[in-house]
């Protein structure tokens, strides 16, 4: 208990400390960003309401200049408003439409907002995530205690005895090899798509440029990218490991319910049910302890799972999305908004951290006492 | 004949019933096996300018996932030794260590490589070698803290074995027990099935970034100059419209016969990267129930 409370304590430590940093990188970007001369300009720009791109306005301005400052001050002005000028009309924002100003107020409550509805979207997708891969690894679990092997061997085997004619059948021949065979077409198509990167999938089914519906996100960040895949296999290897341990050879020994083919313990609602129970089964010792370390491992995949849903918004050009709002500003060099969005995902790592230590603490809490 | 016959399974302890009967060697054979397959298949269906651009990322590509790998090891080694035997010592360098590791933990890897562009586009010349090496030390620093906490553990585990602190008894140097005893003899498949996961994922990951790149900055900031990867020929619109046509088999099965001679160029990248994904994938378990690796 004291170490997860140590760990939870650090992770607020380090909340607090690259707190300040990024808040002071911030605003040191900001500052950089103007330089004296540029403010001044700008003031004077905004004072006087001059258009920049306006030939006219920006005369009239020059003359002004001229009018009311000393010789040598105007000079010096004038050159940084020329300078200005050509940075604004030149730059690469102007030319691609995207200009914008750096973080205010306005950009750091859209931020906000789009951070906001990222949240919302992270932790349904967590949890889903979290559910579906403890569901299959244990569906992967039984199969694989039932004795079952892989598709290829299966289909060689059968192949091997139709052809031997020990089960042959005179009207379908080979039926059997067949029907196999198309499972494993099947199966593989699945593996194809659960290992393609979510834009291969994204462009076949046409996901792309705004039609991305809330259901179609979530299934390419869970169904794509390795995602399910990688955290099904994750917890299957913790299902393995807590077998081979010894209480399960003693439970084995003192008779308890080790039948994975015909159990009424072991039943698909009970696999997909959200509150796993496999009454006296063995399972139900094996996947409470395997529950617990994978609380503490789902920290990586939830790493993952970000990599996931920002590879989605920006590889199928999802605009308003918050990860669409950094690429921007990675493009248009604003570093203070590009500083203030890690910042916000500094912190939504850091939550899933603590949310998932303070599970494994409240866990080990019950074996505790 | 019967197949199992014709494959000589189970029947002889020929080299082939060794690498049939291992997972991980399986799929090691059939990763390097289907990889020339994909080779020889473009040389005679692409033409000679997209087999070109295709063999270049391809190559390119597995040249800075194994860059990675290897930078990714040497970075998480010098961490867990670090930590070991200098930083423990000081408190101050202690705190500063933890604090460097905990900002590589929480910032998720792809955003680490997208900002890793940056000095590439705005600061970096257009050298080749320059770019490679950069990208490659991107990518690793993304992973070091994973080889960095898989040696860590090996450690703590090891330390819980006699023979560490009865060769410490006998004055061998710490840093030859851990380099030695505990990495080379003792770790050594844990840190094989590490690189294999790292190098998979940078594949992964520098496809995706570059496809991000190059769809989501273009046409204000073009990855040209930049080395060619998967991701860049994976965002040209050849290869868009050759995923799209993957749609049409479902109406009309037959078409695959096309999708396999004519749409050649987005397939055969995208197949390449799903393809080494699953190997890798594959490997790993392979490595992982062969040797009884612990999760």
């Amino acid at each position: 208990m004291n170490s997860a409370r140590n760990k939870i304590k650090n992770h607020f430590v380090g909340i607090v400390f690259y707190g300040v940093v990024f808040v002071a990188l911030i605003f040191l970007a900001g500052t950089q960003k103007e330089g004296t001369d540029f403010k001044n300009v700008r003031e004077l720009l905004g004072i006087t309401q001059t258009d920049i791109g306006n030939e006219l306005d920006m005369a009239v301005l020059e003359d002004a200049i001229k009018i009311f400052y000393p010789r040598k001050t105007a000079t010096s002005i004038l050159s940084a408003l020329k300078k200005y000028k050509e940075k604004v009309l030149t730059s690469r924002e102007t030319k691609s439409g995207n200009a914008e100003s750096s973080l205010n107020a306005k950009l750091i409550k859209t931020i906000l907002l789009q951070a906001a509805a990222f949240f919302a979207y992270f932790l349904f997708i967590a949890f889903a995530l979290f559910y579906l891969s403890e569901s299959f690894a244990i569906l992967k679990f039984k199969s694989r205690n039932r004795g079952k092997y892989s598709v290829l061997e299966k289909t060689i085997e059968l192949f091997d005895k139709e052809f031997e004619r020990k089960i042959y059948h005179k009207k379908f021949p080979y039926a059997k090899t067949l029907k196999v065979s198309i499972y494993g077409v099947a199966k593989a198509l699945a593996v194809l798509i659960l290992f393609s990167p979510a834009y291969l999938i994204g462009y076949v089914f046409k996901f792309d440029y705004g039609n991305v519906t809330f259901l179609a996100y979530v299934f390419l960040v869970i169904f794509t990218n390795g995602l399910l895949a990688t955290s099904v296999n994750k917890f299957y290897r913790l299902l393995e490991t807590e077998k081979s341990k010894g209480y399960v050879k003693t439970a084995k020994i003192k008779g308890v319910d080790f039948d994975y083919k015909n159990s009424a313990n072991v039943t698909l609602l009970r696999i997909f049910s959200p509150r796993k129970y496999f009454g006296s089964h063995v399972l139900n010792q094996i996947y409470r302890n395997a529950h617990r370390q994978y609380l503490s491992a789902f920290k990586e995949i939830v790493r993952f799972q970000i990599t996931g849903m920002i590879i989605v918004e920006l590889s199928l050009n999802i605009q308003n999305g918050f990860f669409y709002g950094m690429l921007k500003s990675l493009m248009n060099k604003q570093y203070d908004v590009l500083l203030f969005v890690l910042m916000l995902i500094f912190f939504a790592v850091k939550f899933a951290d603590v949310i998932a230590d303070y599970f494994f603490a409240k866990e080990n809490a019950k074996y505790e006492n | 004949m019967r197949i199992k016959t014709a494959l000589n399974i189970n029947n002889s302890k020929s080299l082939l019933n060794k690498v049939l009967s291992r997972k991980d060697l399986r799929w090691s054979a059939l990763f390097v096996l289907g990889l020339l397959f994909f080779i020889i298949w473009n040389a005679i269906f692409l033409n000679d300018a997209a087999f070109s651009k295709w063999l270049s990322a391809i190559a390119q590509t597995y040249l800075l996932g194994l860059l990675s790998v290897i930078l990714s090891l040497s970075f998480g080694w010098i961490f867990a030794l670090g930590e070991e035997l200098l930083f423990s010592e000081n408190k101050f360098l202690n705190a500063g260590f933890y604090l460097f590791i905990d900002l590589l933990k929480s910032i998720p890897q792809i955003v680490i490589i997208l900002l890793g562009y940056i000095p590439l586009f705005f600061y970096f010349d257009n050298s080749p070698l320059v770019q490679t090496l950069w990208l490659a030390f991107v990518l690793a620093l993304s992973f070091a803290n994973d080889v960095y906490e898989e040696i860590s553990n090996r450690i703590a585990v090891s330390k819980n074995y006699g023979f560490y602190n009865a060769m410490l008894a006998l004055g061998i140097k710490e840093s030859r027990i851990i380099n030695r005893d505990v990495l080379l003899l003792n770790s050594a498949p844990y840190l094989i099935n590490r690189a294999v996961v790292i190098f998979a994922s940078s594949v992964f990951l520098l496809t995706s970034a570059d496809f991000i790149v190059s769809v989501g900055l273009a046409p204000q900031l073009t990855l040209s100059g930049l080395p060619a990867t998967l991701g860049n020929i994976l965002a040209t619109a050849t290869s868009k419209e050759d995923i799209l046509a993957i749609r049409e088999i479902f109406a009309d099965p037959l078409y695959l016969k096309e999708l396999l001679t004519t749409h050649l160029q987005g397939i055969s990248a995208a197949f390449a990267l799903v393809f080494t994904l699953i190997s890798a994938y594959e490997i790993s378990n392979g490595l992982v129930e062969r040797k009884k690796l612990n999760a």
